[in-house]
């Protein structure tokens, strides 16, 4: 079925994670999005991260100083999205080209650094990004560490998540007033969107009362090794953990306001609490939880997340044929609209692949 | 300036963080949203200065019968609700998307849970965390030996309500073409699986190779962290170019490909972040120093781009919180204010037509619950 973005086309410019992730985001929702390659291509085609975050979109190859194909690309655009690493498009088309062309277009940019930060025009990759921004926290027990790396490029994404909304808004806007504009979504200020609660500070706000235990919200090992993620913070899900455990009297002591200000007492009853739970498998505490409506999940690894019933019934996973590493298994579709629920209508694009259907369209127009 | 959401109004039944994320975006967008809350939901103060913004606050008994009837004559005379919910609570309470679309055939109803509204775990309660150990994160966080562990920020939690906020403006976009509204669906779980979706990949001969642990400092010599005299470099030379500039400097030179990631190590710790990055920087390769959350919330970057804003809150004195990231020139990000919980609950009762005598009524019946004060720490 229809996306609701269908009928909008969406230019994606730069080799910026980001912009692939938002330009997926868009295309997953029925955009038409042409990526503008260079004759070389994006620099992560071939691998297999490539084919997930383009899936659903066109290829068109264009040299840098081919103005008139990028011109008839920006004519029959709705918006043009764009980021580099280096924080240059190399074909100018940046918000004022765009802009110069067409008044009523929506121009997305996503550079590492804004043009105000002391570090612009530094690239913004997700290590410098992540390591500017305090992502590379020691995670370490005993802080040994120093700094700890993270696989997952959360920068990149989440400021693709953050620019998803401000495309949508600023195309709303447009189909409102008839007005295009300008959106700016810097990597390095969207990290201060997810810092979110770690940057609130209220010094003339006296403590209250606090609501939980951090006993009952935390990690235990399980009989068979493996650990559990409990978050038992509410009446109704601690009561039904503690039942479950055989230990109906703890609730009292665990929900005395007075513990959470005793880190010694806190540690000894996370040791007691520990004890029930090495009395049976992880993914058996999971089932009898989940019966009991409590908060509870085994720690899985991403593979086994994928093979879940639930991943596969709910759509977190599907499948897309593709054209370089045949049936795929990728991520599903974020958000589901009930009524132009979206879908992942083709693979990623071969290079250049549509150059010759886009450029038919142009010279009819 | 216009607000891009103008003229929208938004019912926000959500708690925690996912949720309450969805409203203050629509907010920042323009839209005119009411956090509607049981009294026993008394939220945390210092999330609610975060995801509270830019609401307005009322509480509502919708368990009495007077209670959801309040909530259906605002309902009605909006244009979005969000929920948070396991799969069939909403409904239960008669405020599930078929109920509330059959009065208003234009509502737009974001659901938002743990695990979405589809498959086996529909029914499943859980947190951000929960579908963190659900997806993989909090395993690959600890490595494999060590105990789980989240990522540093909550991304997780804001990137879920950020893109409910997608998908509802995504159906009013739609809504201006067909004139009808319709349900938005999202988790906590899906957006784990976005964040994951480069590794979260199979096909016939892949081979998973995922770095984890809290001892991993990056991806390859070129692309990782260094111990430095004083602290913490990221060299993120990614390209050749970058890699070669790099190798022709004075104290990398004649290293060899071998132990290469061995070899930095000694050379980078022999001096400090700053003379390291002078250098690198004059020799245009990219690199950065590390900073801890500390510095980079009191970096004056962070008050002049408005990421943190300082307040004199009416009911909380001073207070200071993240701004905006977004910039549009159009129609310009609002930051907003957090409301006193509860506070708003008179004047949005009036606003539907209530007389004096109806509010105090529903006061004394405990469908307008008195609310206890400040939120909980």
């Amino acid at each position: 079925m229809a996306g609701a973005l269908s009928g909008y086309r969406v230019l994606e410019f730069g080799d910026h994670p980001a912009v692939a992730v938002l330009g997926m985001l868009l295309a997953d929702q029925g955009a038409d999005v042409v990526k503008v390659e260079s004759p070389s291509g994006d620099p992560l085609r071939g691998t297999p991260v490539f084919s997930v975050w383009n899936r659903g979109k066109k290829s068109v190859v264009a040299a840098n100083d081919d103005c008139d194909l990028l011109s008839s690309l920006v004519a029959g655009a709705d918006a043009v999205v764009e980021g580099s690493h280096s924080g240059q498009n190399p074909y100018g088309i940046d918000g004022d080209s765009a802009r110069d062309m067409r008044s009523d277009i929506v121009r997305l940019s996503l550079p590492g650094f804004g043009e105000d930060h002391p570090h612009a025009g530094t690239p913004g990759t997700e290590l410098l990004i992540s390591a500017a921004t305090g992502v590379y926290t020691d995670r370490s027990k005993d802080a040994s560490e120093g700094v700890s790396f993270l696989a997952l490029p959360y920068a990149s994404i989440f400021a693709a998540m953050v620019a998803a909304p401000a495309l949508a808004a600023a195309l709303y806007h447009r189909e409102r007033t008839g007005e295009g504009q300008a959106v700016t979504v810097p990597l390095y200020d969207a990290m201060f969107t997810a810092m979110g609660s770690a940057v609130v500070s209220r010094p003339e706000v006296e403590s209250g009362p606090r609501a939980t235990s951090p006993a009952i919200a935390r990690f235990y090992r399980c009989g068979d090794g493996r650990w559990i993620n409990l978050n038992a913070m509410y009446e109704r899900s601690l009561r039904p953990v503690l039942d479950v455990l055989g230990h109906p009297e703890w609730f009292g002591p665990l929900t005395d306001s007075r513990l959470y200000d005793n880190l010694e007492e806190i540690e000894e009853w996370a040791a007691r609490l520990q004890e029930p739970w090495l009395a049976r498998p992880a993914l058996e505490w999971e089932s009898l939880m989940a019966e009991a409506g409590v908060p509870l999940t085994m720690c899985r690894t991403l593979r086994e997340w994928m093979e879940t019933d639930h991943a596969i019934a709910s759509g977190a996973v599907l499948d897309v044929e593709d054209h370089e590493f045949g049936p795929m298994r990728q991520v599903g579709i974020q958000v589901r609209l009930s009524g132009t629920p979206g879908e992942v209508g083709t693979p990623a694009p071969r290079l250049g692949q549509h150059n010759e259907t886009i450029l038919a369209e142009a010279k009819r127009e | 300036m216009p607000g891009a959401l103008d003229g929208i109004r938004v019912l926000d039944l959500c708690i925690i963080l996912a949720g309450p994320t969805c409203g203050r975006t629509l907010s920042e967008y323009g839209a005119d949203v009411i956090k509607v809350d049981p009294e026993h939901r008394i939220p945390a103060l210092t999330p609610w200065l975060d995801v509270g913004r830019g609401k307005r606050s009322i509480c509502l008994n919708i368990t009495k019968n007077a209670g959801l009837e309040a909530f259906y004559k605002l309902a009605d005379s909006s244009d979005v609700v969000l929920t948070g919910f396991r799969k069939g609570v909403a409904e239960r309470l008669g405020i599930g998307y078929e109920q509330l679309s059959e009065r208003n055939p234009r509502i737009v109803y974001a659901a938002i849970n743990a695990f979405g509204q589809e498959g086996p775990w529909a029914m499943r309660p859980g947190f951000d965390q929960n579908a963190q150990a659900a997806t993989g994160m909090q395993l690959r966080n600890g490595g494999d030996d060590g105990e789980p562990g989240p990522p540093p920020y909550t991304f997780n939690d804001y990137g879920t309500g950020i893109m409910a906020a997608y998908g509802v403006i995504l159906a009013l976009l739609e809504r201006e073409r067909t004139g009808k509204g319709q349900k938005v669906d999202t988790s906590l779980a899906y957006t784990a699986s976005t964040f994951s979706s480069e590794y979260m990949i199979d096909y016939e001969g892949f081979e998973p190779d995922e770095i984890s642990g809290p001892e991993a400092k990056g991806s390859g010599p070129f692309s990782r962290l260094y111990r430095t005299s004083d602290g913490w470099l990221a060299l993120s030379a990614e390209r050749d170019d970058e890699q070669k500039r790099l190798l022709q400097l004075e104290p990398f030179a004649g290293m060899s490909e071998g132990d290469l990631s061995g070899s930095l190590e000694a050379v980078f710790a022999s001096n400090s972040t700053s003379d390291w990055m002078e250098l690198l920087s004059g020799a245009g390769v990219p690199a950065t120093s590390h900073q801890g959350l500390k510095d980079v919330r009191s970096d004056s970057y962070a008050r002049d781009a408005g990421l943190i804003i300082s307040e004199q809150h009416e009911a909380f004195g001073a207070v200071e919180h993240a701004g905006t990231a977004q910039r549009l020139s159009k129609t310009p990000a609002r930051v907003g204010t957090s409301p006193v919980f509860g506070g708003d609950t008179e004047s949005v009762l009036t606003e539907l037509g209530y007389t004096r005598e109806e509010i105090d009524s529903m006061r004394a019946d405990g469908v307008i619950p008195e609310p206890q004060g400040l939120p909980l720490n």
